[in-house]
């Protein structure tokens, strides 16, 4: 077929066009996938720094005939659709009995004796642990431990329909009548029928302790040991709340503002450590007395109404019991507390009515719930800590929902110096956790100082041998060997990074460290440390500051070194001072875009950088990166968690500060070509 | 469940099994044999545990040459990667060094409507592992806590280096290098909780990504010391015998102390499945549990290096499965 000229040139166009548009949308498609990426990096991060919400859910009034101060005890449960809500109550006569709320619609509740219940004997105290146990002290002098258990099993209709019950797991009855003549405060119980520890604490600051152990070896399970103790501390006031820890620490608040402690975790027959501490100096009294979750932070509640965390922390060898945080007064006592079975949260009620829930790791104050009705009386929260249930004085359970939003995180969890449980000082951690016990540490400043310092130490040696080598190629060589090693530097680049850590980790560290541990004399060397870091990284460096410093140092023209060399300078001379100075711009962006990259990269680091959040100034530490760390803990984060947000948070970061070093770069790179550059 | 709760009922599984295998080795009771079924297809994945990845590769391999038709496939990051996986359905079995965290079960009924269910499969002494020629003869917890806990919380004066320990020579100067796992590890947990009290870990311990990452920085370091699963045991480490307390008897990582409750290290390994109460368990899935918890699942179990368990349990664990 012929084409004719017109329509060769209508082709031409054509072609023009459709080149014009395919690449106008793939340069757009660049830019806007970078926003989005941006965009979904902000979006997941974004939560970590929602305040916690509240919203009330609906109530439901007790039976006819019940008043508010009947109630002993209190317990929550929601189900994980959040259709169904259900409180547990232990009435001070033993009878006990459950509220729901299905999907917002109250239901009424029948009223029973609790199971096993001693016969016609009333609670004195009701002591409440891990959400769901309820230690009863009935004024016959029997002491029991019930559960509340509350399930949401698919219904026929495939709904959830909920199964309730508090059943008995253990009744402990002391062999004489001690108990019922002078009652204890109130009466703690953990374990099981096989296994338990029955701890009564009295007014006058006596504890009576009975223990129930199966003996040890192999045939434990034939005789089991009982034994029992009394121990008299008789110091420091009269004792107004208890609170134990599944270990055996038993500490006991008095009317004198004094805490005191008994370590019941040793022998049944040994001595139990005991120790006054002095927690107000104004001799304000305890009100009440909390474990929060992980059992070695105690909260306490005043007659001030401020709450505060304690525990013990290590002073010259010694552990003492010592304030982290503390929450001023909200007016009137401190009446109850409710602590959260998952994290360090906790909700106190005070005499005035306010219903205050706090963080303890941060020591923010996530919340105050706002009283709806009448004046709260006894608050309650399940395991989880979403759902709320307060009791009213007019008789009336309310159901909250809480939101606490990743209350670890905030300003406070990733940037704040903290005093985390058991730490001596305050200090920046990050350990995110294995365990629901222990905290989740979240501090990232060691990861950020973990990127600057591998990004300099990897600067601090490929910067002198990039720039010798970049002036060498460009002045130096001759010009048929510069063709040549120029590129063959730049292959330097291809190199995988994952290669250059698998030889930095595996062969680099260890002779290194057969050299140099001399050098760090009697302070830490890790094997895996910055100097490591510094070489490997250092060689995946060069060939970019490399390449881009010797573009620079021979885009400097010829005729300024000319016009040097013609006026008798030697060319050491004309190099340093008029070659670098002109091409200085470049060579400043070479080493800048150089720590850009430095900052980014991770597999090196992630193999040999040791993993260590440490910050240290030392050479002879490892440390760990932003970017190993989100390769590190990827596979542990259930998203939507928070640890999943933070490595997003982490992510984050990293672009922000690439962005600011390469902004810089360039502001710094202008500023220099005027002054420099006008040739 | 709480954790306190879990502690417990893990303490009494280990002491029940102290009894039951005490009295199923006085009568001889056998472990019950594997019995191949028809029909049975399809695929298990797991995703867990690094602890127990070799020998879920072992009972994958074995399983796979009774039934053809079946592909087992196994990945193991750590513990914490179980729950995830079970959840969102990418596992059929999950594999875990440690009981899951009631925020974790929360996630899993959240996703799934039901809790998921724990099968004990093996014993396992977490071993203190150090270079073969550290000629040091034990540790006790508390120094234990105190070289790898900077919260010290069973109270021992801090050590950092190996004099402090006891060596001399050359050895007496020099620095303690520990390695451990990083936090997806059930181990992480364990050893935190049991040998440091729930302390923290100092942060120079050089967290690795799996237990033969640990084992073979040890072999390499001096200096080193790590724990690891005793499976992971090499002719390059030493497993150190432990003692309770200070002053009390060193005792070794072996599985009748950890059945006897003397070395304090010790501990059941879980395979968690997703059983749904009003539902079977897909014939490839309970086939493959049934398996591991036979003679021959028993015997790949001492063939990694890990404790079997005795024939009741192994009956008890069945019964979770559901099958006849």
């Amino acid at each position: 077929m012929h084409i004719t000229e017109n329509q060769a040139r209508r082709l031409k166009k054509l072609a023009d066009k459709l080149a014009e548009w395919v690449i106008t949308v793939a340069g757009v498609t660049v830019i806007a996938a970078m926003f989005a990426m941006l965009a979904l990096i902000v979006r997941e991060a974004a939560p970590l720094f929602f305040p916690a919400t509240q919203r009330m859910v609906g109530a439901v009034s007790l039976p006819d005939g019940v008043a508010a101060r009947d109630v002993a005890a209190l317990g929550v449960e929601g189900d994980l659709s959040e259709k169904m809500r259900v409180a547990g109550v232990i009435l001070r006569d033993g009878r006990c009995g459950f509220a729901r709320l299905d999907d917002g619609e109250p239901k009424g509740f029948a009223l029973e004796r609790l199971p096993e219940a001693p016969a016609s004997a009333a609670i004195l105290s009701v002591e409440v642990h891990d959400n769901d146990k309820f230690s009863v002290l009935w004024d016959d002098g029997t002491a029991s431990l019930y559960a509340m258990e509350v399930r949401f099993p698919a219904g026929a209709d495939g709904k959830p329909a909920a199964a309730h019950s508090f059943y008995p797991v253990f009744h402990h009855r002391p062999d004489q009548a001690e108990w019922t003549n002078s009652p204890p405060l109130s009466a703690l119980l953990r374990g099981d029928a096989a296994e338990h520890r029955v701890v009564g604490v009295f007014a006058d600051g006596s504890v009576a302790e009975r223990r129930l152990a199966p003996g040890a070896g192999l045939l434990g399970r034939s005789k089991s040991v009982a034994s029992q103790r009394t121990i008299r501390i008789g110091r420091g006031g009269a004792v107004t709340a208890a609170a134990l820890s599944d270990d055996g620490m038993l500490y006991m608040g008095t009317n004198e503002g004094n805490l005191l402690s008994l370590d019941l975790s040793g022998d049944a027959e040994g001595e139990a450590a005991s120790e006054v501490t002095p927690v107000f100096r104004d001799r304000r009294a305890i009100s009440a007395l909390v474990f929060l979750n992980g059992g070695y932070a105690v909260a306490v509640g005043d007659a001030s109404g401020a709450v505060s965390v304690w525990f013990p922390r290590r002073e010259n060898g010694e552990f003492r019991l010592r304030r982290s945080v503390d929450w001023p007064t909200g007016g009137g006592g401190v009446k109850a507390m409710a602590v959260s079975g998952r994290d360090r949260g906790l909700v106190a009620l005070d005499d005035a009515g306010r219903l205050r829930w706090f963080y303890s790791t941060t020591g923010n104050e996530l919340l105050e719930i706002p009283a709806s009705r009448s004046r709260p009386e006894l608050p309650a929260l399940n395991a989880r800590a979403d759902n709320l249930a307060t009791l009213h004085a007019d008789g009336a359970i309310v159901f909250s929902r809480l939101d606490s939003s990743y209350p670890e995180a905030g300003w406070a969890g990733f940037f704040k110096r903290l005093l985390y449980e058991g730490y001596e000082t305050a200090a920046y951690v990050w350990q995110s956790t294995g365990s629901d016990a222990s905290e989740p540490k979240l501090s990232l400043m060691p990861l950020v100082w973990g990127s600057v310092k591998a990004a300099v130490f990897a600067l601090l040696f490929a910067t002198p041998i990039a720039l010798a080598a970049a002036m060498y190629l460009s002045q130096f060589a001759a010009p048929a060997f510069r063709a040549r090693l120029k590129p063959a530097v730049e292959m330097l680049a291809a190199v995988p990074s994952v290669v250059i850590g698998f030889i930095a980790a595996l062969w680099l560290a260890p002779l290194m460290e057969r050299y140099l541990r001399f050098f760090a004399g009697a302070s830490q060397y890790d094997q895996r440390n910055s100097l490591v870091i510094a070489i490997a990284m250092g060689f995946a460096v060069i060939p970019t500051v490399f390449s881009l410093a010797e573009d620079a140092i021979s885009a400097v023209p010829p005729a300024l070194s000319a016009a040097s060399l013609a006026l008798g300078a030697s060319k050491w001379q004309t190099v340093i001072r008029v070659v670098v100075p002109t091409a200085s711009p470049g060579i400043f962006t070479a080493v800048m875009l150089g720590f850009g990259r430095a900052v980014g990269e991770t597999m090196i680091v992630l193999m040999a950088a040791g993993n260590t959040p440490i910050i240290s100034l030392s050479p002879f530490n490892g440390m760990r990166t932003l970017s190993a760390n989100i390769a590190v803990e990827m596979p542990e984060a259930p998203v939507g968690g928070t640890l999943y947000r933070t490595l997003f948070l982490c992510a984050l970061i990293l672009f922000v500060l690439t962005l600011a070093i390469n902004t810089a770069a360039e502001v710094f790179r202008h500023r220099l070509r005027n002054r420099y550059g006008k040739v | 469940m709480t954790l306190s709760m879990a502690k417990k009922n893990l303490g009494k599984a280990l002491l029940g099994v102290s009894c039951l295998f005490a009295s199923a080795c006085l009568a001889g009771d056998a472990l019950p044999a594997y019995r191949q079924q028809s029909g049975v297809a399809g695929s298990v994945n797991s995703v867990g545990s690094d602890t127990l990845n070799n020998l879920m590769a072992y009972w994958g391999e074995a399983f796979m040459a009774i039934y053809p038709n079946v592909a087992v496939q196994v990945e193991g990051k750590g513990s914490a990667t179980a729950p995830p996986a079970l959840a969102a359905g990418a596992a059929q079995v999950g594999p875990m060094s440690r009981p899951m965290k009631g925020s974790e079960i929360d996630d899993f009924e959240k996703a799934r409507g039901f809790k998921p269910t724990a099968v004990a499969v093996a014993i396992d002494c977490v071993a203190v592992y150090v270079n073969k020629d550290n000629p040091i003869k034990g540790l006790s917890l508390p120094q234990v806590d105190a070289v790898f806990s900077s919260t010290r919380k069973l109270n021992h004066a801090d050590v950092t280096n190996w004099g402090q320990l006891g060596l001399t020579g050359e050895w007496a100067n020099r620095n303690i290098s520990m390695y451990g796992r990083n936090a997806a590890s059930g181990t992480y947990a364990f050893f935190k909780e049991k040998s440091m009290g729930n302390g923290d870990y100092k942060n120079s311990v050089k967290e690795q990504p799996g237990s033969a990452a640990v084992v073979n920085g040890i072999a390499g370091d001096k200096a080193g010391i790590g724990y690891s699963g005793i499976g992971y045991r090499t002719s390059e480490v030493r497993a150190l015998p432990i003692a309770a307390k200070d002053g009390a008897a060193f005792v070794e990582p072996e599985f009748k102390n950890a059945i006897d409750g003397s070395y304090p290290l010790s501990r059941l390994l879980y395979v968690y499945i997703p059983k749904d109460p009003a539902q079977p368990l897909p014939a490839a899935t309970l086939e493959f549990m049934k398996f591991i918890l036979s003679k021959e699942g028993q015997e790949l179990v001492v063939r990694d290096g890990y404790g079997p368990l005795p024939a009741d349990v192994l009956r008890e664990q069945l019964q979770l499965l559901g099958a006849k």
